[in-house]
């Protein structure tokens, strides 16, 4: 499948490349588009191969990745346009898809989008409980139940459990 | 495919260095590999903001009549929560009891309680529980210590620094007193006294050493404001916005900071104002909020009743006025109103219990110390 990047002009067609996901899928995208990313930009300065195979990265992330670059690489759209669609695009984005959003603009080094995807997890974290942010993250938890009690009674003050999500 | 978040620390660290230091205290809890990131230097560093909001207020009473004993107790006030806890345990991690003396960037700085053998002065950050200490230098017990910590102009990376600004009042010839000022700094680990010294015959009263961009400001009992630059060793007298011939009542005020400007909030019979240092050397103010006392009552007519004519009633300053500013910080006030304290909302203008006077200790209505908590997570080890 070759899905192609709908605002393109034909002529640049043949400054387009190509980026496979991990699952195999093909994107075309334009070459401007492309090297908004610091780390697409180097592989396409070291080779001339137009195919990039991405194996860290799925279908579904790097459509969005995409999508990002091709409106910020959008000449015709103004710096307001492309910041209300930078918060438009977080919005009501799941704290699972956006885990995946972080990581494949920290290796595809698109710092811009990085930087509002971390944001707006923050934002979400901000008033969940220690639980949520364990099961969300996968990580286990290391301290003994009596170490916990202990913790959450001397720190009790500085707490506010009462205004904590776990959902 | 399952993504490994901890591969390197990038995408955690730019994540969480966006959180505030509340939330980041509670996530240390998640592991003790979120732990160890947390209370990295170089994280905290990348994580302080100017912008931390206030979490709350310590609270300690004082003997009205003498300075020579302290009242051991000291107050949490929390206000960034919807059920009011008042928290007594919060110092209990340091080897005696201490006085609060002033507090700026999440680090409080406070000395043993008098009368003391050996008194100590104790720099601490109750959020991580860390303090250092040294002892009470060769000055009065009733010198004012206020701590200088701008992690801003002194980044924390390496090692936490911070300066201590002691100001005695000395007899200066006759009938005339003037301020000294000795300074502490951590890197040498030396008191020195400067050779400024500033003519003045009030008193330091409330809100002691508010810190705005690394100067030093304390109200004096005198409508005027004392100001030292520890960084250049300079002190000058600011004149309050309005003298004292301008009110027919007695006034209640204080000072504090909003986003690194230097405010005086007041309460006199023209109602709750909120003044602006524009410029220290010309005393130069500008009024930025002013609330008749009609309209603040209108506006929380809920707990307000009958202000104008219970502020006019204030006829000498040894009785505690009808509504005391006790401290400020970007644009909440903690005040006073009868004998209950509230909270007041410059943005919102409005008001919100906090808790009845009395919870706070006997003596609570008299001058108590009063210091506005941000929190920070840095490192005093």
């Amino acid at each position: 499948m070759v899905t192609t990047d709908e605002k393109g002009p034909l002529t640049a067609k043949k400054k387009s490349v190509i980026i496979r996901s991990c699952d195999g899928d093909e994107f075309l995208v334009s070459e401007s588009a492309a090297v908004l990313s610091t780390s697409l930009k180097k592989i396409l300065e070291e080779k001339e191969d137009r195919l990039i195979h991405l194996s860290d990265i799925d279908n579904k992330t790097l459509a969005m990745v995409i999508a990002y670059l091709s409106t910020h690489a959008d000449d015709g759209l103004s710096d307001d346009l492309k910041r209300s669609f930078d918060q438009e695009f977080v919005s009501g984005k799941e704290f699972d898809v956006l885990k995946y959003l972080v990581l494949a603009t920290d290796t595809l080094q698109v710092t811009c989008l990085c930087y509002t995807v971390a944001k707006k997890m923050a934002d979400i974290m901000k008033n969940k409980l220690v639980e949520w942010v364990r099961r969300e993250f996968d990580i286990q938890n290391d301290y003994t139940p009596e170490a916990e009690a202990e913790i959450r009674r001397l720190d009790a003050w500085a707490w506010d459990d009462r205004q904590l999500e776990d959902d | 495919m399952k993504p490994c978040w901890f591969e390197n620390d990038d995408i955690p660290i730019n994540i969480l260095s966006r959180l505030p230091a509340k939330t980041l205290h509670r996530l240390k809890y998640v592991s003790e590999e979120w732990l160890n990131l947390i209370s990295n230097r170089s994280f905290i560093t990348s994580q302080l903001r100017k912008t931390e909001p206030v979490s709350g207020f310590f609270f300690q009473e004082v003997f009205q009549w003498t300075d020579d004993e302290s009242i051991e107790s000291i107050s949490y006030i929390p206000v960034d929560v919807d059920n009011v806890n008042v928290w007594r345990n919060v110092f209990d991690f340091l080897p005696e009891y201490i006085v609060i003396m002033s507090l700026n960037n999440g680090l409080l700085c406070c000395r043993s309680c008098f009368p003391s053998s050996h008194p100590r002065i104790y720099v601490c950050n109750p959020l991580n529980k860390q303090w250092t200490s040294l002892q009470w230098p060769n000055i009065s017990q009733t010198s004012n210590v206020a701590l200088a910590f701008n992690p801003f102009q002194n980044p924390v990376d390496v090692s936490t620094r911070f300066k201590l600004v002691a100001v005695s009042d000395i007899e200066n010839g006759e009938d005339e007193y003037c301020f000294v000022f000795d300074i502490y700094s951590s890197e040498t680990g030396l008191w020195r006294r400067s050779k400024e010294c500033c003519v003045c015959n009030h008193n330091l009263t409330k809100n002691k050493g508010v810190l705005v961009n690394g100067i030093l400001y304390w109200l004096t009992d005198g409508y005027q404001i004392l100001m030292f630059d520890p960084e250049n060793e300079f002190s000058l007298l600011v004149t309050a916005p309005l003298p004292e011939t301008e009110f027919s009542g007695i006034p209640e005020m204080c000072i504090g900071e909003w986003q690194g400007e230097v405010c005086y909030v007041i309460i006199s019979e023209d109602g709750l104002q909120l003044w602006v240092l524009e410029d220290h050397f010309a005393s130069q103010w500008e009024l930025r909020i002013s609330i008749s006392l009609e309209n603040l009552e209108k506006e929380n007519s809920n707990v307000l009743y009958k202000i104008s004519e219970k502020v006019a009633s204030r006829l000498c300053k040894d009785t505690p006025a009808w509504m005391d500013p006790l401290s400020f910080k970007d644009g909440v006030l903690l005040i006073r109103v009868s004998a209950n304290v509230y909270l007041y909302r410059f943005d919102t203008r409005s008001m919100k219990k906090l808790c009845d006077v009395s919870t706070l200790g006997p003596t609570s209505m008299f001058y108590p110390i009063v210091v506005p908590y941000t929190m920070s997570l840095v490192p005093l080890d």
